[in-house]
């Protein structure tokens, strides 16, 4: 450990040489920023990831099976369980993916799963993204690079490999392709926030990194037009292009990022999308709340993993218990991501309190409130000694033929001493997440 | 008493230059119904390689397909006729999205202000408040072409006072679902008009009826259905994407006439 430690500075040399980088826009201009890592890393002991892992795999199986409810009869609804404003007024919700059943009913390939650990060792969920989650290749990358600056590292410590990402992924891919066609990655381009990734997970998977424009669609099938007027026909892809692009015949007409009519030939089941498009309903901060319902309606099953304690001000008994106690709240805008739209009652001057339980009480259901996690502080490196910081974990969940936990992950720490938003997007840094082996 | 009405619908796009690799969805034929059924209908899509047909997620036809060679224009459009009934009565089960704003309907305190202007009465029947809001809006909105584009919200359009149908449906839209009266909109044709119509359907008990709000009247006959959605977005009558750096220019010819009584209402 002392070794790596030592060798920070050189890892963090071979990051930037190797381009991992994070792109962040502030105030509408791209910047591309490293993304920085620090080397002593979260270990997580197995008895305890025994216990994620399965928590984790509960809630993707009822995640899935909610997608797959909510795409055609809407039960859950029907019977009471979710109301059906929360569908209806969410933005993740797309009517355009009414009764499509995607390859294999999988909607949910690739999930990333934020979590923290609470001071009494408790692991609870912050959030889900179900939709384009990133970050896989960061912890990836940065254990090959400290192998190779510390060799003797991982002869000493028995934890878990993490290069089977990629052929999980990979598996997840091909399970999920609908006639053996060619499997391609489709980024948004160079200035994606996550391009270093795209290509990536294209170059170790062996698929195809392509562009907008490289695919077209003709006679309700995909495919690809590869350099010298090769064609080829493609059975799945993994596309890192958000749903409200994907498509501008189905969603936003002014999208130069998708592919025209790609939504007929996913009706159609002559391609595979993942992940599935409408998957935003799931993760959407407003139905965090029903996850564990979910999970008792789905799967007759507890939840084994719980979440923040959250309040919907949709209902009044939980309007009334934001309003009153909002100063040890986070008050969350169910219509933003990465980090954007989240508040903390507690740094809050009179003004911007009033101004928010103003908005809570005429536009309630736009907003969720949860309780301030005391989660655990992480040693960071920072100069020759080392300080705290709030971390959270993302977990990596895959769906092919079952459902599986890469057992490793991404731990994201605040960069600020009493920031609680980890967010990549917010400045964040990074660590291996190391665990034990059976 | 029903009517047969037979009209003639055809949009051509004009491109400076050549394009290629034109993908297209269409909603350009109308829709079948218990208000209206269709006698006979042609559709033209030229040029086009092979066109596929579907249903889109609110049973509206589409067609889609992509002009994979050189062309420097594109029509499309349909003709047939149309047997409408007296009344203009969709009997369905509420789909309950229809409750909920949409991109171009959601409501802004301009619309909430103008919502509690309106008085209504207990004994009122759904369709006596539809009218009372189209009235509302009437008052408030004059009919100015060109004054909106394609992406003027329901706010933005009553924020300015001015509009067309298109505006004047998402507005009354917008007043509707605030009221809790599920509504949706509607694009299709009308006697007497030169280009594509817009209206609004509302719930009431149980089945759509409508109603014009650019013409201040709730509609009982006379208004071919194409297509229905949450609002203009979803009815979108083409929709395309094409290689090449050409401007467009779109030539639209839309005949409608009563076939019993023989006379052309309106040319354009």
């Amino acid at each position: 450990m002392t070794t790596l430690i030592e060798q920070r500075d050189a890892v963090n040399k071979w990051l930037e040489r190797y381009g991992v980088r994070f792109g962040v826009y502030k105030g509408g201009v791209f910047h591309e920023q490293l993304f920085p890592f620090d080397p002593i890393p979260r270990v997580i002991k197995r008895s305890e990831w025994n216990h994620i892992e399965k928590g984790l795999i509960q809630r993707v199986k009822a995640l899935n099976l909610f997608l797959s409810d909510i795409y055609s009869g809407k039960q859950i609804v029907a019977d009471g369980v979710i109301p059906e404003e929360f569908i209806y007024s969410s933005k993740g919700y797309l009517p355009q993916c009414e009764n499509i059943t995607p390859s294999k009913g999988i909607y949910t390939h690739i999930c990333g799963i934020d979590l923290v650990q609470a001071r009494d060792g408790s692991w609870i969920i912050l959030e889900d993204n179900l939709r384009i989650p990133s970050g896989a290749s960061y912890p990836i990358i940065a254990r090959t690079i400290t192998r190779k600056v510390s060799p003797h590292t991982f002869e000493h410590n028995h934890i878990e490999e993490n290069r089977g990402y990629i052929d999980l992924l990979r598996k997840t891919m091909d399970y999920a392709n609908v006639n053996g066609g060619l499997a391609v990655i489709l980024t948004p381009g160079r200035y994606n926030s996550a391009f270093f990734e795209h290509s990536f997970l294209a170059e170790k998977t062996g698929a195809t990194l392509v562009f907008p424009g490289d695919l077209t669609v003709e006679n309700e099938k995909v495919y690809y037009n590869g350099l010298f007027n090769t064609r080829q026909k493609v059975g799945v892809i993994y596309r890192r292009v958000s749903d409200e692009f994907l498509d501008p015949m189905a969603f936003d007409k002014s999208s130069l990022l998708g592919i025209p009519n790609v939504m007929q030939a996913y009706a159609k089941g002559n391609v595979a999308l993942m992940n599935a498009p409408g998957n935003g309903i799931a993760d959407d901060k407003g139905l965090c709340y029903f996850v564990p319902k979910m999970i008792e309606y789905y799967l007759h099953e507890t939840p084994l993993l719980q979440n923040a304690p959250t309040y919907l001000p949709y209902y009044p008994d939980d309007r009334k218990y934001v309003l009153e106690n909002i100063r040890k709240l986070v008050i969350k805008d169910v219509s933003e991501a990465g980090g954007y739209g989240v508040m903390f009652g507690r740094d809050m001057d009179e003004e911007h309190l009033a101004n928010i339980k103003h908005l809570i009480e005429t536009e309630p259901r736009r907003w969720i409130a949860q309780e301030v996690i005391d989660f655990i502080d992480l040693e960071v490196l920072e100069g020759s000694g080392t300080v705290l910081r709030k971390a959270d974990l993302r977990a990596f969940v895959l769906c092919a033929d079952e459902i599986r936990v890469w057992h490793s992950g991404l731990t994201r720490f605040a960069r600020e001493p009493d920031s609680f938003v980890v967010n990549s997007s917010q400045g964040g840094g990074f660590k291996d997440t190391w665990v034990e082996k059976n | 008493m029903d009517k047969l009405v037979e009209y003639h619908y055809l949009t051509k796009v004009v491109f400076s230059e050549k394009v290629h690799s034109h993908s297209f969805l269409l909603r350009c034929t109308p829709s079948e119904n218990e208000y209206q059924k269709i006698e006979s209908v042609s559709s033209r899509i030229a040029p086009a390689g092979e066109v596929f047909r579907a249903s889109d997620c609110f049973g509206n036809t589409v067609y889609y397909g992509m002009a994979g060679e050189p062309h420097d224009s594109f029509e499309f459009g349909s003709s047939g006729t149309v047997r409408l009934s007296g009344l203009y009565a969709l009997k369905e089960p509420l789909a309950g999205i229809f409750l909920y704003p949409s991109a171009f309907t959601a409501p802004d305190s301009g619309i909430a202000a103008l919502l509690s202007s309106v008085r209504f009465s207990a004994s009122e029947t759904v369709s006596e408040k539809v009218l009372k809001l189209c009235s509302a809006l009437f008052s408030r909105m004059e009919y100015a072409p060109n004054s909106t584009t394609i992406e003027t919200t329901a706010a933005e359009a009553l924020r300015a006072g001015r509009g067309v149908c298109q505006d004047y449906s998402h507005a009354l839209i917008s007043l509707c679902r605030l009221s809790g009266i599920a509504a949706r909109y509607v694009a299709g044709f009308i006697e007497g008009e030169g280009c594509t119509h817009a209206w609004v359907e509302y719930y009431d008990k149980d089945c759509w009826r409508a109603a014009d709000p650019t013409h201040n009247r709730l509609i009982e006959t006379g208004y071919i259905k194409l297509s229905h959605g949450r609002d203009f977005d979803d009815c979108s009558i083409e929709r395309g994407v094409f290689s090449g750096a050409a401007k467009q220019r779109l030539e639209i010819s839309l005949q409608v006439q009563e076939k019993s009584a023989g006379v052309s209402l309106q040319k354009s």
